[in-house]
């Protein structure tokens, strides 16, 4: 080693860049904080706004299922109920659509119809939630109402026990027709995370296992499927956050009424449908703030799917052994 | 799964008779050209690799000797424009040939990586996964073999009290070893090496050469490696590869230490590489 490694003395230049450093880290670091105080701004005014009605109505609020304006009687049961089963629902149809997508993209789908594929599943994530709910409503609900659910009473609604779940008269919307719209909103999500997510397998680990003499899908079920395990629960968690809130196209074909039906057929509401339908008409006072705390249970929800996904993620990580 | 079951039982055969055999080339690569996209990345390989020895490919990077080993195990198949014309002969059958069952090829030539690639299981299913592939059932026979294999690749003093451990708790020496541990666990009758110590320490890599020495007694073995010195300790046989082309193959005393052609001189002797 040679004096030439000695650093010359901070020159005039050098001073500048290292002020911008400085400040660039102060703005950086300003813009992150914004983020928490809105966070902390929206959960504030979320609980001020809903405390009459947590005040007035107690705890019973999450747990009555009745919802009357005119007798200024709320509870939040019948819009929870809607919101869990929806999108329950949604994620029974779409993960396993989605995987099977993911699948065939990543492992069998010819080469030059991947990229055509993956760019019709973007652009389907890209439709705006309106165009979803006009859709379902003028296309997808008269079909329901005309051939699916006929047929679905006839046949499954005629099984002891699972029957009751398709009861009742054919209206095209309600339960089943929101959660087939949730459903087809969250599977590009569903499917193009999915496939980014196989994508991250190792190319090595891959072929070490397909140089073990594995098919395709052995490959999948026991290298690709349990190496992304962790990443693929977190995903899903962030798809169910996603339906949890959809609003727009929900409020189009689920019926809008506070009701629990047990047909899964029948109309029904969910917390983000009943806000976007009510709150033009909510009087000041008691319905409004019953709307707000709706808001607020929806609110938690949500940070408790995530809460869970974040908890499901850890304890898979640790018995990875990572 | 009587295929596999039969392979093994034929593989264990040859084990008897490998001495009787070693004469023979178990792998005979003949006038292999192997082209991905516009890229030529081998010119007309002619090389025979003997049964129960250790044979060495070397050369600079970007030479072709690492897709040479992922032709004989017809890795590149996995990539839509990657493709061999010529002939590979393995105990007389080309490899090459379409309609070749590509999985029970991979059970009889195994493959170990640059990098360790344990599979997300734990350390008894690692090994016990290939097994299971080739229909062996009952625990205790997978048990018994479990533990031969990694016996064989040096490995089991340090596991055997944790095999249900994930395979990912091992360090990077012992996971390599894990592999080849899986990979002679199937007893295939050729075993790949694609610089397997590349990614290890020196005690790890002694080790390893130690593990590979004590294979060669019962497996046709392959290593691709940018160490001279582990070609000269590990072979009996070395390939000498430039740009595609197969320039010089021999004894490997001989390929070291007089060389017939002047590049591989060059190369051997460090002066370029």
């Amino acid at each position: 080693m040679t004096a030439i490694d000695i650093p010359p003395p901070l020159s005039d230049p050098r001073a500048r860049a290292l002020r911008a450093d400085r400040i660039a880290h102060g703005v950086s670091l300003g813009a992150a904080l914004v983020v928490l105080l809105v966070l902390i701004g929206v959960t504030l005014s979320l609980a001020a706004g809903a405390w009459p009605a947590f005040r007035d109505l107690g705890p019973g609020f999450l747990t009555a299922k009745v919802w009357n304006p005119v007798t200024d009687r709320y509870g939040a049961f019948t819009a929870i109920y809607g919101t869990v089963i929806t999108s329950v629902l949604a994620m029974l149809i779409a993960v396993p659509m989605g995987l099977g997508i993911a699948l065939f993209l990543t492992e069998l789908c010819p080469r030059p119809l991947r990229r055509p594929i993956g760019i019709a599943i973007e652009l389907l994530a890209g439709i705006p939630s309106i165009i979803y709910g006009i859709w379902g409503l003028f296309v997808l609900a008269p079909l329901m109402q005309h051939t699916v659910q006929p047929l679905l009473i006839a046949t499954l609604g005629n099984i002891p026990g699972i029957g009751a779940l398709f009861a009742g008269p054919p209206y095209g919307i309600g339960l089943l027709t929101a959660a087939l719209i949730l459903a087809m909103m969250v599977l590009p999500f569903v499917a193009s995370l999915t496939r980014d997510i196989f994508l991250t397998t190792p190319p090595m680990l891959r072929e070490a296992a397909y140089g073990m003499g594995m098919t395709t899908w052995e490959v999948t079920r026991h290298i690709t499927l349990p190496k992304s395990a962790t990443a693929l629960v977190g995903g899903m968690m962030l798809a169910l956050g996603r339906a949890l809130g959809e609003t727009m196209a929900v409020t189009f074909v689920i019926g809008n009424a506070h009701r629990m039906p047990a047909s899964l057929l029948q109309p029904g509401t969910t917390i983000s449908a009943a806000i976007a339908n009510e709150f033009n008409e909510a009087s000041a006072g008691a319905y409004s703030s019953a709307l707000i705390a709706l808001g607020f249970v929806l609110f938690v929800l949500t940070f408790l799917v995530l809460a869970a996904a974040q908890l499901m993620l850890r304890r898979l990580a640790r018995r990875n052994g990572r | 799964m009587s295929p596999d079951t039969l392979d093994l039982t034929r593989t264990e055969a040859a084990h008897f008779t490998g001495v009787a055999r070693a004469a023979k080339p178990r792998l005979s690569i003949r006038g292999l050209d192997f082209h991905y996209g516009t890229t030529h990345a081998l010119k007309d390989i002619t090389l025979d690799l003997p049964g129960n020895q250790v044979t060495a490919f070397i050369g600079p990077s970007g030479c072709g000797k690492s897709t040479l080993l992922r032709c004989l195990n017809r890795m590149y198949s996995l990539y839509p424009g990657q493709h061999a014309t010529g002939e590979i002969l393995l105990d007389g059958q080309n490899i090459l040939a379409p309609g070749t069952d590509l999985n029970a090829l991979r059970v009889k030539v195994g493959m170990v990586f640059q990098k360790p690639t344990p599979f997300p299981m734990s350390i008894w299913e690692n090994i016990a996964f290939g097994l299971r592939l080739a229909g062996l059932k009952a625990r205790s026979e997978l048990d018994a073999r479990v533990e031969a294999a990694l016996r064989g690749a040096a490995l089991w003093d340090e596991v055997k009290d944790k095999l249900q451990a994930s395979g990912l708790s091992l360090s990077g020496g012992q996971q390599q070893r894990l592999c080849i541990a899986r990979t002679i666990a199937t007893k295939p009758e050729v075993i790949l090496l694609d610089e397997p110590a590349s990614a290890l320490d020196p005690i790890s890599t002694a080790r390893l050469e130690e593990t590979i020495l004590e294979l060669k007694e019962r497996f046709t073995i392959a290593i691709v490696t940018h160490n001279m010195g582990q070609a000269q300790r590990v072979s009996q046989r070395t390939a000498f590869m430039y740009l595609g082309e197969l320039v010089e193959s021999g004894e490997t005393a001989q390929i070291f230490e007089s060389p017939r052609a002047a590049r591989t001189h060059d190369y051997v002797s460090g002066k370029f590489g």
